[in-house]
């Protein structure tokens, strides 16, 4: 009798917590697109005046580095928006789905992680051949980071599974 | 994948972000003692004093983030298991520490050049804070499965 109303109450707990889960993750969702949209606009760009790493290249006399630096700004641009339109992906995945541990938003994750880390090789390419400065932030830990994440996520899908089967 | 493959994957991680994590911690948390106990010393202005402090407190919130990210993955090395209760209170104590660091590096330049003019929150870490808290969330619903799965075994 006490074992199924504990049961009972786990699963009303684990109820309001995806309720919660999925709240969370349509404000996240929202929220990242306002930010975004801000950032664009240019409205936190801060009071410090940044450096310019613009790469002057002279249309004659191309050199590899030149190509470089071209190939390292793609990419980031590339992996910026493949991030951002992951991050969407992954947020409105959380906001439909009975459960946060699915293959997929561990997939989505993985991915989100590898965009950050090629975002910040990128980076520090491009400040290097402009400026010969070494400028490493902490972008790609975080990338690493989501990537240990998508680990416990696919952890999470296992326990998941048990515990429907149990049910 | 099967399960304890998972779990020595995520043990394998797990120990990889912990090392780095303490290194960049010590390189952070260092720049940031260095800045504020010599770099600031030699700024002529308030204003450029305000700016460096900003840079070198945030420096010194990202070093306590770092050290408590590596205790977290210390932990998920050790026991294999991601969802426990520590986890999920220091997942929300990185949380707020990102609010703090949305928080104070601006009031300290917002003491400079006033309050009006400048943002007061800096939204990068506040959007880190929520992601943070989310997380945790996440985790605590990881803690309910993990306790149901290890109640049925």
């Amino acid at each position: 009798m006490r074992l199924s109303e504990q049961k009972g109450r786990e699963s009303m707990d684990k109820e309001k917590l995806t309720r919660r889960i999925k709240r969370i993750s349509r404000i996240s969702l929202i929220a990242m697109v306002v930010y975004g949209a801000l950032n664009i606009c240019g409205m936190f760009s801060g009071l410090e005046v940044r450096k310019d790493y613009t790469l002057h290249v002279d249309h004659h006399n191309i050199q590899i580095t030149d190509i470089v630096y071209l190939a390292a700004f793609l990419a980031i641009v590339f992996s910026v928006v493949a991030g951002f339109i992951t991050a969407f992906m992954l947020l409105n995945e959380l906001g439909r789905r009975r459960t946060p541990f699915t293959l997929k938003i561990s997939n989505l994750l993985r991915n989100l992680g590898a965009y950050m880390i090629i975002t910040e090789i990128g980076k520090i390419i491009c400040i290097f051949i402009a400026a010969r400065e070494i400028r490493v932030d902490l972008f790609w830990f975080a990338g690493l980071v989501l990537y240990a994440f998508s680990l416990v996520f696919r952890y999470g899908k296992d326990l998941q599974k048990l515990s429907d089967e149990t049910l | 994948m099967i399960k304890s493959t998972v779990e020595e994957k995520i043990k394998e991680s797990s120990i990889a972000i912990m090392v780095i994590s303490v290194i960049a911690s010590l390189l952070t948390g260092a720049a940031g003692i260095y800045g504020i106990f010599v770099d600031i010393g030699t700024a002529t202005d308030t204003l450029s004093k305000k700016m460096l402090l900003k840079n070198y407190v945030s420096d010194l919130i990202a070093a306590v983030i770092l050290i408590i990210a590596a205790v977290i993955f210390f932990r998920i090395f050790k026991s294999g298991r991601p969802f426990t209760r520590g986890n999920i209170r220091a997942v929300r104590v990185i949380a707020f520490l990102f609010l703090l660091n949305a928080v104070i590096p601006s009031v300290i330049v917002g003491t400079a050049l006033g309050f009006v003019g400048t943002s007061i929150i800096g939204a990068g870490s506040l959007f880190n804070a929520m992601l943070f808290f989310f997380f945790a969330e996440i985790m605590r619903y990881g803690n309910l499965l993990q306790t149901e799965s290890d109640e049925t075994l």
